[in-house]
């Protein structure tokens, strides 16, 4: 058994790599891509340029601007707990600080303009020697990574105007497209073109090529003049880049200077390491992904620990009952009302409850509308005081009737006629029959021997149902607006949140195999048939 | 021997399950006691510092009283003779206008730039004064419902209008603010400044008293280090503002009060960023880390009317929880009569209605559906304002229409004359009475309504399906082969796409009226519904025929360079319709370079009809805000910038 465990746990490695890339990918692959809404976000209220270059800054900081494939890998290496390589380090404020990012090329240098030797290389790293002193070991690392944060934004920014040089600069010799429909310039779009050669600043009538001279002097002007921006563009970020380069190897001497106390347990120092895994940021809303499904899963839990129950503790007696008495009015009575139930729909069901139960005007008032908690709650005491205050507890469950009443409606229909057919298998069955002749009463016949051996499917189901449990209800939670993990991850998918989707797709993931696992345990323990040895 | 479960080990179990449910509760109140103690102390402490900081203030102000008064009494009569010097030569010149809002006077102040006008604006106000209320009473909580979830609200670093709802309208203050009503600049915490009469340079005094919701005095340090090391700090994540504030090149500071912004271009929009950015207290804000800044949610403080009570990195405020702001008591100007503001968010309308009849709310958003009826129903009418209006910010919705090629091909739009044709089929009037209920204004121009940037002179084109049919045999598009479509001399059918995003609930109905419309002249129009992740790329592409969306604005004068000027075709700019006009390009570059208030209105104006007159976009109207306000709430008066919530009071 245990063995077999152990080798379940091993294959969820695998298994989760396989899940998270096929998301990742299909995410990537989708229209838009990751980082989608961003874009859209980015462009309000500021002319082209500048939302373009805010989306340069962000997807610079997020890591969006590399390919899918590496994206992956490098979220795969924070979440591993074996690490590869030097350790990372954490300042006081808790806060991951990794090696500098590698700086990029200006875009084309070296096929349209100039060579590549005019970019200054990365250096070796030396560690630098820091003071003793943590105060002054942080500081000379702040100053040196501020330094760089500011010399890679200004090379971005300039690395952002020379695309768009460049773009306009195609256009006016009658390529299209070429910034593709992510805005990203299409390098492949320019080759074979040849900047023309600019003497005292300048681009001389004679060095524009004859074509563009045929459509007359506002396409050669407009030829001119794009030339020259090209150019000036590719002087400046050449300049940026190597003063970039100067900041970013003195970062890296700073960091291997260990600045801070590094993270983890080494294995084999310098290249193998244990530490804890590092989720993320979500760029959507700059906060790291834990602490965010920190504050919504245990309000997704307190629903389902209630919700759940609730639906086995009335469907499966429903159930039983429904067997024992097939046939019965009772029987087909429950069964008609659970399928009624289960064939409602939640939206209509929720807003029905809202505007009739919830509602003090139009309605009953009973339950309030919306959240967990009434405005007052802070100021309640725990428990209810007669007569003068409901207290923190008793409004919570308050506002959590009519949701709890939502997810739980439509579970009944499908629990009880599992539990009714499969009562009804067993009551049919030879050792059933055996039993009640031997004169066993019918109350044993009913829970020990048929009720018992009714008992996989409900294991099956409870597999199916406790991940369900973790991942929210996006409808419920929608209408009566408590915030749950379902719109978590629906925001996350809305927004195209790289770091929300994987973490959540992880966790979600995560627990189904756990479950599938705990299912196949649990069969084990309820039939002795089914050994794993 | 057999083991079996029965009724003693089951009251044996539940019995052991309810004393460790005690257990817990027990533990979980005692949580609770303790965290109120803790935040007594902590209250009780910050009473104390603030008690101490008081005395210190009381001293030094007795210790400067004579002097300043000497000071304020030589001041005062500087500025009153200037005043008369300045209406003495605008009599004389009659005419010269003021640009830049409230009275100006040369003979400056000992902090101005000699030779130079100083501008004395006048103070942000009430515009309905409600301590003039017969009711007049202060306390209580404003509670509003807000429909969307705010990430955070620490300041440059929320992403939505709720944000700035809370940092602008609550919490924190600019230099200068808009009117109410007349949507002109006045002074906040600014109480005077010198604008170059060539747009280059902004000096700013600061109002003596201004001081920060802790006591601290509001410095002109304070302003240099929110643009400098706040807003330009590259390891913030700031960028949205950075992109609006990159007009401004640096701000120097002159003295503790005074500081200099300097611009990079002359363009009428510098005065406004540089007086609508809220200004941060340093000492603050300098004890975080960017790392902890960028992932607050809660990190909010500033010198307006309101404050959050809880500034500490560990509890700070964070969604879901409602927001509570508590009244500044230092506040340097007449406080708001209510105490404290909630907000809390429900994200659903039928929700937001049932919780403001339920009592559970004060002010909250609504759909047209449930304004017409609620607007209706006497006994809701009695317990609450329904209002409904457009105001600068509600936005426009309109048409637009791809001027240009889409995939290499141009459009059937290309042609003035069959965009002129869709605007004659398209009735405004009942797209209003029909899909918005009879709510919201019809516009004529991008502008925002009720701004002086938006003419009221231009003549909507009226709606005719005659003249519609007769632009489009114009344009040479007539039903060539009797096949009920119209063709141009090729033979090509004209079809077209209508795009929308998918969302979206008024737009496929204005789809259906268009394919109505059309079909009546011959053309074929296809709705096709797309998702709103790809709306920007499409809008990049330019990828379509039309296409429907809305703008909305934040100051009443916006910029039209990015929505019409050709250069912002180029590169995948915002000017999705390709729409070039060399007559609008002109005048884009004139207005904007036109320091002068009337002058640049004028050129708007004329900017205005020529973008009318072309229709690249065909206008639809101005969408509403509504909003329901309970009764309990006092002098609500909706108002062009919106609402007022600091001269609300709660009713006896």
């Amino acid at each position: 058994m245990l063995a077999y465990v152990i080798r379940r746990l091993l294959l969820m490695i695998p298994t989760l790599i396989g899940i998270t890339f096929l998301v990742f990918m299909l995410f990537a692959l989708s229209p838009g891509g990751i980082g989608a809404a961003l874009r859209f976000s980015g462009g309000g209220g500021q002319s082209g340029q500048d939302a373009r270059a805010q989306q340069a800054y962000l997807e610079d900081r997020y890591g969006l601007d590399d390919p899918a494939a590496v994206q992956y890998v490098r979220w795969l290496a924070r979440i591993s707990p074996i690490k590869f390589g030097n350790r990372d380090q954490r300042d006081p404020a808790g806060t991951i600080i990794r090696p500098p990012k590698p700086l990029k090329e200006p875009s084309l240098i070296g096929v349209l303009y100039g060579s590549r030797d005019q970019l200054v290389k990365p250096s070796p790293v030396v560690p630098a020697q820091l003071d003793d002193a943590p105060d002054q070991r942080n500081s000379a690392y702040r100053n040196a990574a501020s330094n760089y944060q500011n010399e890679r934004l200004d090379f971005i920014a300039a690395e952002t105007d020379l695309r768009l040089a460049l773009s306009t600069w195609g256009t006016t010799q009658g390529i299209r497209k070429v910034l593709n429909a992510k805005s990203k310039l299409d390098p492949s779009k320019l080759r074979g073109l040849k900047l023309p050669e600019l003497v005292d600043g300048a681009v001389p009538i004679t060095n524009v090529p004859q074509a563009i001279r045929d459509q007359g002097t506002a396409a050669t002007s407009a030829y001119i003049d794009a030339s020259r921006n090209v150019v000036q563009a590719y002087e400046r970020a050449i300049a940026v880049h190597n003063e970039a380069q100067k900041a970013r190897d003195h970062l890296a001497n700073v960091y291997a200077g260990k600045p801070y106390p590094e993270v983890g347990f080494p294995i084999i120092p310098g290249a193998l390491s244990v530490g804890p895994p590092d989720f993320g940021t979500s760029f959507s809303r700059s906060q790291p992904v834990l602490a965010l499904i920190r504050t919504a899963l245990p309000v997704t839990l307190l629903l389902n620990m209630i919700a759940v129950p609730l639906i086995y503790l009335i469907a499966i007696p429903s159930g039983i009952l429904a067997a024992t008495r097939a046939g019965s009015w009772f029987d087909v009575c429950s069964g008609a009302f659970y399928v009624a139930l289960w064939s409602v729909p939640v939206v209509w069901a929720g807003t029905l409850l809202i505007g009739f139960v919830a509602n003090e005007r139009s309605g009953l008032g009973w339950f309030p509308v919306a959240g967990l908690h009434s405005p007052e709650a802070d100021a309640m005491p725990f428990l209810p005081v007669w007569g003068q205050t409901n207290g923190f507890l008793l409004d919570t469950m308050l506002h959590i009737c009519l949701p709890v009443a939502c997810l739980v409606y439509a579970g009944f229909a499908v629990l009880s006629k599992q539990t009714r057919a499969a009562m009804l298998d067993n009551f049919n069955a030879d050792y059933v029959r055996t039993a009640k002749a031997k004169g066993v009463s019918h109350k044993d016949v009913v829970m020990k021997h048929v009720f018992r051996n009714s008992l996989l499917p409900v294991i099956t189901m409870f597999a199916a149902v406790f991940p369900a449990m973790l991942a929210g209800s996006v409808v419920v939670e929608k209408i009566f607006s408590v915030p749950g993990m379902g719109k978590l991850v629906l925001d996350g998918i809305n927004l195209r949140d790289r770091e929300l989707l994987l973490a959540n797709t992880l966790m979600i993931a995560t627990v189904n195999l756990l479950a599938l696992l705990l299912a196949d345990i649990l069969y084990a323990l309820a039939d002795p048939r089914v050994t794993y040895d | 021997m057999q083991n079996t479960f029965g009724l003693k080990d089951f009251v044996l179990l539940v019995l052991v399950s309810i004393v460790g449910v005690i257990a817990v509760l027990g533990m979980q109140q005692s949580d609770r006691v303790w965290n109120k103690m803790e935040q007594a102390r902590k209250e009780s402490e910050s009473l104390l510092t603030t008690a101490i900081q008081i005395r210190g203030e009381m001293e030094q102000l007795r210790s400067q009283q004579r002097e300043a008064l000497r000071d304020a009494v030589r001041d005062e009569l500087t500025v009153i003779d200037s005043k008369i010097d300045a209406a003495m030569a605008a009599a004389a010149t009659s005419g010269a206008a003021v640009s830049t809002g409230g009275p100006t006077s040369t003979a400056g102040a000992s902090w101005a730039r000699p030779g130079y006008p100083v501008t004395y604006p006048e103070p942000e106000r009430w515009v309905s004064d409600p301590r003039k209320d017969a009711d007049f009473n202060q306390g209580g909580e404003l509670f509003e419902i807000f429909e969307a979830q705010m990430p955070k609200i620490s300041p440059f670093l929320y992403s939505d209008v709720y944000g700035r709802r809370i940092v602008e309208g609550a919490v924190c203050e600019c230099l200068g603010a808009y009117d109410a009503e007349t949507l002109k600049l006045r002074g906040a915490l600014a109480e005077a400044w010198q604008y170059d009469p060539n747009g280059m340079w902004l000096r700013v005094k600061i109002h003596d008293r201004a001081r920060f919701s802790d006591g601290r005095p509001v410095t002109a340090e304070d302003v240099r280090w929110t643009f400098h090391d706040f807003v330009f700090n590259p390891e913030l994540e700031t960028e949205r503002f950075r992109s609006t504030l990159n007009v401004i090149d640096h701000v120097e500071v002159l003295s503790e009060k005074v500081c200099e912004f300097h611009f990079v271009d002359p363009m009428f929009t510098n005065l406004r960023e540089a007086v609508r950015m809220p200004i941060l207290p340093k000492h603050f804000y300098e004890q975080f880390t960017p790392t902890q800044l960028n992932q607050s949610t809660g990190l909010l403080m500033g010198s307006g009317p309101y404050r959050l009570e809880n500034l500490d990195v560990e509890s700070q405020w964070a969604p879901p929880q409602d927001l509570v702001l508590v009244r500044n008591e230092n506040y340097w100007r007449e406080p708001p009569p209510y105490h404290r503001q909630r907000y809390k968010t429900i994200d659903n309308y039928a929700a937001i209605l049932t919780s403001l009849e339920n009592g559970t709310g004060d002010i909250g958003r609504g759909t047209p559906e449930q304004f017409r009826e609620k607007s209706r129903d006497k006994g809701f009418t009695d317990d609450f304002h329904a209002l409904q209006w457009a105001n600068m910010r509600s936005g426009f919705s309109f048409i637009a229409w791809n001027c240009g090629e889409r995939n290499g091909k141009l459009t059937p739009f290309a042609d003035k004359r069959v965009r002129q044709a869709m605007a004659h089929l398209l009735d405004c009037n009942r797209i209003r009475r029909d899909f918005y209920y009879g709510l919201g204004q019809i516009c004529t121009g991008p502008f925002p309504v009720g701004s002086p940037q938006n003419s009221t002179d231009i003549v909507p084109l009226e709606y005719s399906v005659e003249k519609a049919r007769q632009l489009l045999t114009e344009a040479g598009w007539i039903d060539r082969n009797g096949d009920g479509i119209v063709e141009n001399e090729r033979g090509d059918r004209f079809t077209f796409e209508y795009v929308h995003g998918s969302g979206s609930t008024i737009s496929p109905k204005i789809g259906n009226y268009l394919r109505d419309q059309c079909a009546l002249v011959g053309v074929e129009c296809v709705p096709k519904p797309i998702d709103w992740a790809i709306f920007q790329t499409t809008l990049n592409q330019r990828d379509f025929d039309c296409i429907t969306m809305q703008w909305s604005q934040s100051n009443p004068e916006s910029d039209p360079y990015q929505l019409w000027h050709s250069k912002s075709i180029e590169n995948q700019g915002d000017n999705f319709s390709q729409w070039a006009n060399p007559e609008a390009d002109r005048l884009i570059e004139l207005g904007r370079r036109t320091l002068d208030f009337e002058q640049r209105m004028a050129v708007w104006h004329q900017l205005q009809q020529v973008i009318y007159d072309d229709q690249p976009y065909t206008f639809i109207l101005n969408a509403p805000w509504i909003r329901f306000i309970n009764k309990r709430v006092g002098n609500v008066h909706p108002y062009p910038i919106g609402i007022d919530k600091t001269e609300m009071f709660p009713m006896p």
